[in-house]
């Protein structure tokens, strides 16, 4: 199982990277910073969680999947009271420049990260059993098609992603 | 995941993760290629065909270069899952991050369906297959037969 939580959690920090960095291409200066860092952090984590035999750095990891929903919690609250005024989320998430759904489709994504991280550290370094090749292959399979699904509908909602959309129309 | 490296021979197909995926996707990307010329009739080589008489199953977008492209990816994961297993983790680890790099920009790049950069008529299923193909190949090239180089020493997931 280990080896599935590991895999999984590449995956998910892979999909929610993405996801920051197509956000940061048409975020604000002070956002595209923070949100590029963020991203490139997820990915260069996620590629590393799948390449290695252990879980690079837990402990700082679930710290920062953990702030990253946090923050993520408290943008969409402070913009709650904005939506009163402005009428719907997706125009009150362009007041800062920052698209309400794909930063939601990476806060689920780093949720999961958060809780498989959480079992992680919990487990600490003890053997756990490996699982079957077809088994691997059908939990990497499983695993890849939500990522997928959340990254595609993520990536679609960001302001470059809506353009791409509008512009292939199906 | 342990199993026992065959010095001569390379991991024993059944026991790499790579070497089955590898085949299993060769097989399906060579068959999707072949099958896709019965949707590619008065589609343009490398352009954006109209959308909606170019979709394999009604619902992926291709055109003749898209097919090629599918028919050479196939044959290489084929041939790699069949030879041995550092050829295919090799192989999918390749593939998969030219995969995550086409469902990333080629999203972006194809802002417009009918521009030449849509030069292989790709569509939003498309985009969701390539990303999720991508990521299985990433994970399993990555992850899995990790220690085949030693070939002597025990495959690891």
């Amino acid at each position: 199982m280990a080896t599935m939580i590991r895999t999984w959690l590449g995956l998910g920090a892979l999909g929610a990277g993405l996801v920051h960095l197509a956000v940061a291409a048409g975020a604000a200066p002070a956002a595209l910073a923070l949100l590029a860092v963020i991203g490139a952090a997820e990915v260069a984590w996620g590629v590393t969680a799948l390449a290695r035999e252990q879980v690079p750095v837990p402990r700082v990891a679930l710290t920062g999947a953990a702030v990253a929903v946090v923050g993520v919690a408290a943008v969409l609250v402070l913009r709650a009271g904005a939506m009163s005024h402005m009428g719907t989320m997706s125009t009150a998430g362009a007041v800062a420049g920052v698209p309400a759904v794909p930063m939601l489709g990476a806060a689920l994504l780093e949720l999961g990260c958060a809780a498989a991280l959480a079992v992680v550290v919990r487990r600490g370094r003890r053997e756990a059993r490996q699982p079957g090749v077809w088994t691997y292959l059908a939990g990497v399979a499983a695993g890849a098609v939500v990522v997928a699904g959340v990254t595609s509908a993520s990536l679609g909602a960001t302001p470059v992603g809506a353009v791409a959309m509008q512009g292939m129309g199906h | 995941m342990s199993t026992t490296a065959n010095p001569a021979r390379g991991t024993r197909f059944g026991a790499s993760p790579n070497r089955i995926l590898a085949t299993v996707f060769g097989v399906v990307y060579l068959l999707v290629g072949l099958i896709g010329f019965f949707w590619t009739s008065g589609v343009p080589f490398a352009g954006p065909g109209n959308g909606s008489s170019n979709l394999i199953l009604g619902i992926f977008e291709v055109n003749p270069l898209h097919n090629v492209a599918h028919l050479l990816i196939g044959i290489a994961l084929l041939i790699a899952g069949t030879a041995n297993a550092s050829a295919a983790k090799s192989t999918n680890t390749t593939i998969g991050a030219v995969y995550l790099l086409l469902g990333i920009v080629g999203f972006f790049l194809a802002a417009n369906h009918d521009s030449p950069l849509n030069f292989l008529s790709l569509n939003t299923p498309d985009h969701f297959l390539h990303l999720a193909s991508a990521v299985v190949l990433l994970a399993v090239g990555l992850g899995a037969d990790r220690r085949v180089d030693a070939r002597t020493a025990p495959v690891t997931a």
